[in-house]
């Protein structure tokens, strides 16, 4: 009897322990409940005043170390939350869209099939594997007097 | 930009080190110049001979002596702790022990996934990681660059419509 309530308080020790590492334990990736993502068509153009839209300064460093025009402007921009082996298409300005269906998630990243049609005619057709909560840019289609750059993110909900 | 200042540029455009508007002027061109495409790839192939070069000679190194030498001095660090050894045995048979050891433990395990947890939290504060991996591309397009920006690598699919 006295040996069970020496050793209670260390037990109650390591189970006020343990209740605190479970409470602390990081989340696990819930991945199954699909995938958000994420197309913005972004015009780029030369000439003209330099300016670059708000909405896409999280990315400058990016569009400043990869291209060098003088203008950004968002001109689009939508989000669909979509099941795995699901695809959406995403309207682009120009008449073009872009298909994209997510197919599965592996090793931290979102594997999907990425499509962009002008006229019937694939511009691109690719299968790629993103980082999760990565973004992908997808440039060079002619729009008004510049070119389009859209940019493809892929979230894990 | 001609030819020669194309393959002047083609050693750095391998190993990445041209900057990303180099990148893509010497990834447009070899795409569309024969010459400096085959160029590109007999660099690629003897490239991968060094690589195979240096694997065979690293694989030819005798590691037997090596670990047979390094296992030795592990056994002789084992024999001196013998002793610590026993003690600790004879204290991990108590109960009451077994339960603080396991109180620290777990303190400590909650502690590290606390700080492992505050140091995640830091680096999303620097810059985003946007790897990605091209496992297939088909394109309709005269021409189409893969280039990537160094800091975030952040991947750019470019397509290069030409003259409409």
């Amino acid at each position: 009897m006295r040996r069970a309530a020496g050793a209670s308080a260390p037990v109650l020790a390591a189970a006020l322990a343990l209740a605190a590492a479970v409470a602390l334990l990081p989340a696990a990736p819930a991945c199954a409940g699909g995938v958000t993502v994420t197309v913005g068509s972004v015009l780029a153009t030369d000439g003209g005043t330099p300016e670059f839209d708000t909405r896409l300064i999280a990315m400058k460093p990016q569009f400043d170390s990869l291209f060098r025009y003088a203008s950004y402007r968002l001109m689009k921009q939508e989000r669909r939350g979509l099941d795995w082996g699901q695809g959406a298409s995403f309207d682009i300005p120009g008449g073009r869209y872009l298909v994209v269906a997510p197919k599965e998630f592996r090793d931290s990243k979102v594997g999907m099939q990425v499509m962009l049609l002008e006229g019937g005619r694939p511009l691109i057709d690719t299968s790629v594997a993103l980082r999760d909560h990565g973004v992908l840019l997808l440039g060079g289609p002619k729009q008004e007097t510049g070119v389009l750059i859209i940019v493809i993110g892929a979230d894990t909900e | 930009m001609i030819c020669r200042d194309i393959e002047n540029m083609l050693d750095r455009f391998l190993d990445g080190e041209l900057e990303a508007r180099s990148m893509r002027v010497v990834a447009l061109h070899v795409t569309r110049c024969p010459a400096c495409e085959r160029l590109l790839q007999e660099l690629e192939r003897l490239q991968e001979l060094i690589v195979e070069g240096v694997n065979e000679a690293v694989a030819r190194v005798d590691f037997t002596r090596f670990w047979a030498d390094i296992a030795g001095q592990a056994e002789v660090v084992q024999r001196s702790f013998g002793g610590v050894g026993e003690r600790l045995r004879a204290l991990a048979a108590r109960p009451a022990v077994i339960a603080a050891v396991m109180a620290v433990a777990l303190l400590v395990s909650a502690l590290e996934i606390w700080r492992a947890g505050a140091s995640l939290s830091a680096a999303t504060q620097g810059p985003p990681n946007n790897q990605a991996r091209i496992d297939s591309l088909v394109s309709d397009a005269p021409s189409v660059a893969l280039f990537s920006e160094p800091v975030s690598n952040t991947t750019v699919i470019w397509i290069d419509e030409g003259a409409r």
